[in-house]
């Protein structure tokens, strides 16, 4: 019999630093799991992640167990860790924070493949060259 | 079952919850951002909100200005006695591995057959004896542990495994945890468990405080494959020829890897166990 889902919690923490303070444990800790066991695990699957900030959706069943899904950081967060960037640009149209090369936006595509809707390596190219140019930074070959 | 007398709350810190509302896209991933930056442990997302919760203090109003500055509406509020980390604690059962049983404090009396009772007061720290990796290193060092022997113990937690460690027969247990509030949690342990005499708990990293008590007779380290693997070559030096550790808190998916990191680093496996997703091992000085 499947086990019935009772909770679920979004939470963003940056990679194998999860600890049980607030707010890990005040999202986890009314839904009676072991937070402990949540960070351990977290941690241990995100440690080689360099302390990038990953989006976690947790679903918590009847029986208090739980099961985490890891999502991959957002296109921004990806290509200002790419480029060295502080932020995107507030005129993005006009004043140009960096440029990115097409390598750079495959290796950025492969990495959010499994999120995007689509298979195909050259539209999730396309998707990230997007959100580059939404935030001020030009598309080089 | 019975329950925990009553779960305190275990810090007395004031916490200030913080609510922010911002719309999918940049402006959300950089609210994101200047929250982390700005001392927050991770972000909730509650709908369209973002939800954190930081410590009072001049860090936290800094980051309010700047939020305010960015045009952002921050909802604030002062969190009272909050239980938010001791729910799960009244679940905590015991357990038995082996010849050693651990239980929180309230159940002592269920575990009074044991041959090795471990008492452990389930708080903030690693370790209730609940977990896989903390049961694989029970499991492991049982026949380890010699008669009078000096034991190490790497990120120690809870303080469980040095615990384990003395009720085993070692003459002197160094536990080494670098997380402040674990410590309190360690040393409560130790002085429940009747073993103050021969377990010290330090609060420090490893790599430094290890050569201090070198030579060692036995490492336990029950942390993270990253850090078991840069602590490998310090393990090794403070160990004599042919001497152990018993490593856990590594994925069964990164055992392959591990294993030829810690091969290239002079260390045999001599023995493993697997729980759920968790791999547990010893392995052994050339």
């Amino acid at each position: 019999m499947a086990k019935k889902a009772t909770g679920f919690v979004k939470l963003q923490v940056p990679a194998g630093k999860a600890n049980p303070a607030p707010p890990v444990g005040t999202a986890l800790g009314p839904h009676g799991i072991n937070i402990m066991a949540f960070c351990k695990e977290f941690n241990a699957r995100t440690q080689n992640q360099d302390g990038i900030i990953l989006p976690v959706e947790v679903t918590i069943f009847s029986d208090k167990s739980f099961t985490f899904i890891l999502k991959t950081p957002p296109a921004a967060v990806l290509l200002k860790k790419e480029l060295g960037l502080e932020k995107g640009s507030g005129v993005p149209n006009r004043t140009k924070v960096g440029k990115v090369t097409r390598a750079q936006l495959r290796k950025i595509a492969e990495i959010k493949l499994p999120d995007l809707n689509t298979d195909n390596i050259d539209s999730a190219i396309a998707m990230i060259a997007g959100a580059a140019r939404s935030m001020g930074i030009e598309v080089t070959d | 079952m019975r329950l925990a007398p009553d779960a305190q709350a275990v810090t007395a810190a004031r916490w200030v919850s913080l609510r922010i509302e911002a719309q999918e896209g940049e402006v959300r991933e950089h609210t994101i951002q200047m929250l982390m930056d700005g001392g927050a442990g991770a972000v909730q997302e509650v709908g369209s909100a973002l939800l954190t919760h930081l410590l009072e203090g001049a860090e936290l109003d800094a980051l309010c200005d700047a939020l305010a500055t960015a045009g952002a509406s921050v909802e604030r509020t002062a969190l009272g006695e909050v239980d938010w980390s001791t729910r799960w604690v009244t679940r905590v059962g015991v357990q038995r591995i082996g010849r050693i049983a651990v239980a929180p404090p309230w159940l002592s009396g269920e575990i009074a057959d044991a041959d090795i009772q471990i008492l452990i007061e389930p708080a903030m720290a690693f370790g209730t004896g609940e977990h896989e990796t903390t049961r694989g290193v029970l499991a492991l060092m049982q026949s380890l542990v010699e008669p009078g022997a000096l034991v190490a113990d790497l990120g120690s937690g809870s303080g469980v495994l040095a615990i384990a460690a003395a009720k085993l027969g070692a003459g002197r247990v160094v536990a080494i945890e670098m997380d402040p509030d674990a410590i309190g949690n360690a040393i409560e342990n130790v002085e429940m468990n009747g073993v103050v005499p021969r377990v010290t708990v330090l609060q420090g990293d490893a790599a430094a405080l290890l050569p201090l008590v070198a030579p060692v007779s036995l490492i336990l380290a029950n942390i993270i494959s990253s850090v078991i693997l840069e602590l490998s070559p310090v393990m090794a030096r403070a160990l004599p020829s042919g001497g152990r550790a018993v490593i856990s808190g590594i994925l069964v998916t990164e055992r392959e890897q591990l294993l030829s990191s810690l091969r290239a680093d002079g260390w045999l496996l001599e023995y493993e166990l697997r729980e759920g997703e968790w791999w547990s091992s010893v392995i052994a000085r050339q």
